[in-house]
């Protein structure tokens, strides 16, 4: 997990998603169950995922997760999670007993899993919850979800769509945007960001000069700096 | 073993003189280089520098954290795409702070000298 300062939010609305047998459940979640029956989580933007179940662990059913929230300290014992498995669109509710962080993963002990057997079916599944439980962020940050399909407008023209980010090219995020014929890297900076409105789903920005034609064919002076020097004879 | 602190940071000669002339002129222009070797150096801050990655350029807009690491560093060779979700995940972005402006993150101060 990244610890990249970001301002976690109390939690809504945990108690809709209670495990309670059907007949037992209170009415919302009777309302609950009926709109997780009809909503397709491939289409609807619900639920986020919040990790994944990358194998098992341990012998007690105890399952290591890839952590795909950025928010620290998002997982608690007695949350209340949906396992998505990769192809099927039934969820499975599960509640954490416990849970510890392991070589980068996170380990995840559910109730009711016991077993090995029990935990080899989680593998491959998203680890959920609804949207509306989604943290807020502290000013300045974005979710990458709502990032992608902004459209990204440079001195007021439109150059295209952000398809994905991604980072390691230093402090910068690289916002990969596609423009119809070519996909074009833009580093998200401050120094070139005018504005982000995630509502309106449009990034205006300020690039400068050769950005957009980083990939060109190289110029006569590039050319000289890829030639290597002449070496100087021995004597 | 390190570089002896009496020569100071490598960076290609070419690329030194091309980002010196852009502070001089205060332009902000990309610069392409093949010198993943180059370090980065304090003149370098606050400008975008598209490194080969041996494929394609990929652009990197430095800030003071990335001075002493060589280019290459932040210029990927490899790429791994990822498993993709069925649903939108928590990761969150921000965009680099300006060097020096409000936004940046303060480099960490340098480690006390061994005794």
């Amino acid at each position: 997990m990244k610890g990249r300062g970001i301002k976690p939010r109390r939690c809504r609305g945990t108690r809709i998603w209670a495990s309670a047998p059907e007949g037992d459940a209170p009415p919302f979640a009777k309302k609950c169950r009926e709109k997780r029956t009809i909503r397709d989580p491939e289409t609807s933007g619900d639920f986020i995922t919040l990790a994944r179940v990358v194998k098992t662990q341990g012998r007690r059913g105890e399952v290591a997760s890839e952590i795909l929230s950025d928010v620290p300290g998002r997982f608690a014992v007695g949350m209340k999670l949906l396992a998505l498995p990769k192809e099927s669109s039934r969820w499975r509710d599960l509640k954490v007993e416990d849970l510890w962080p392991h070589k980068g993963l996170l380990v995840l002990k559910f109730a009711g899993v016991d077993s090995i057997s029990d935990a080899e079916a989680l593998v491959g599944c998203e680890l959920q919850v609804p949207s509306i439980q989604r943290s807020e962020l502290e000013p300045g940050w974005n979710y990458v979800s709502d990032l992608v399909g902004c459209t990204v407008f440079d001195h007021n023209r439109e150059i295209g769509r952000i398809e994905d980010i991604k980072f390691g090219a230093g402090e910068a995020p690289l916002l990969i945007v596609w423009d119809g014929a070519r996909r074009v890297e833009i580093p998200f900076a401050e120094a070139y960001l005018e504005s982000a409105d995630v509502k309106a789903k449009q990034l205006r920005m300020k690039l400068p000069e050769g950005l957009l034609e980083v990939n060109a064919p190289i110029t006569e002076e590039e050319k000289q700096e890829q030639a290597k020097p002449e070496r100087k004879k021995k004597r | 073993m390190a570089r002896s602190t009496k020569k100071g940071a490598f960076v290609d000669g070419f690329l030194m003189a091309r980002v010196e002339g852009m502070n001089s002129r205060n332009e902000k222009k990309v610069l392409r280089t093949w010198s993943r070797r180059s370090t980065v150096v304090p003149e370098m801050v606050g400008h975008t520098i598209a490194v080969h990655n041996g494929k394609k350029f990929i652009p990197v807009y430095v800030t003071e954290n990335m001075v002493g690491h060589k280019l290459g560093e932040f210029s990927f060779t490899r790429n791994f795409k990822g498993h993709s979700m069925r649903a939108a995940t928590e990761v969150a972005a921000k965009p680099a702070g300006i060097p020096g402006g409000p936004g940046a993150i303060t480099p960490s101060a340098p480690a006390a000298p061994k005794a």
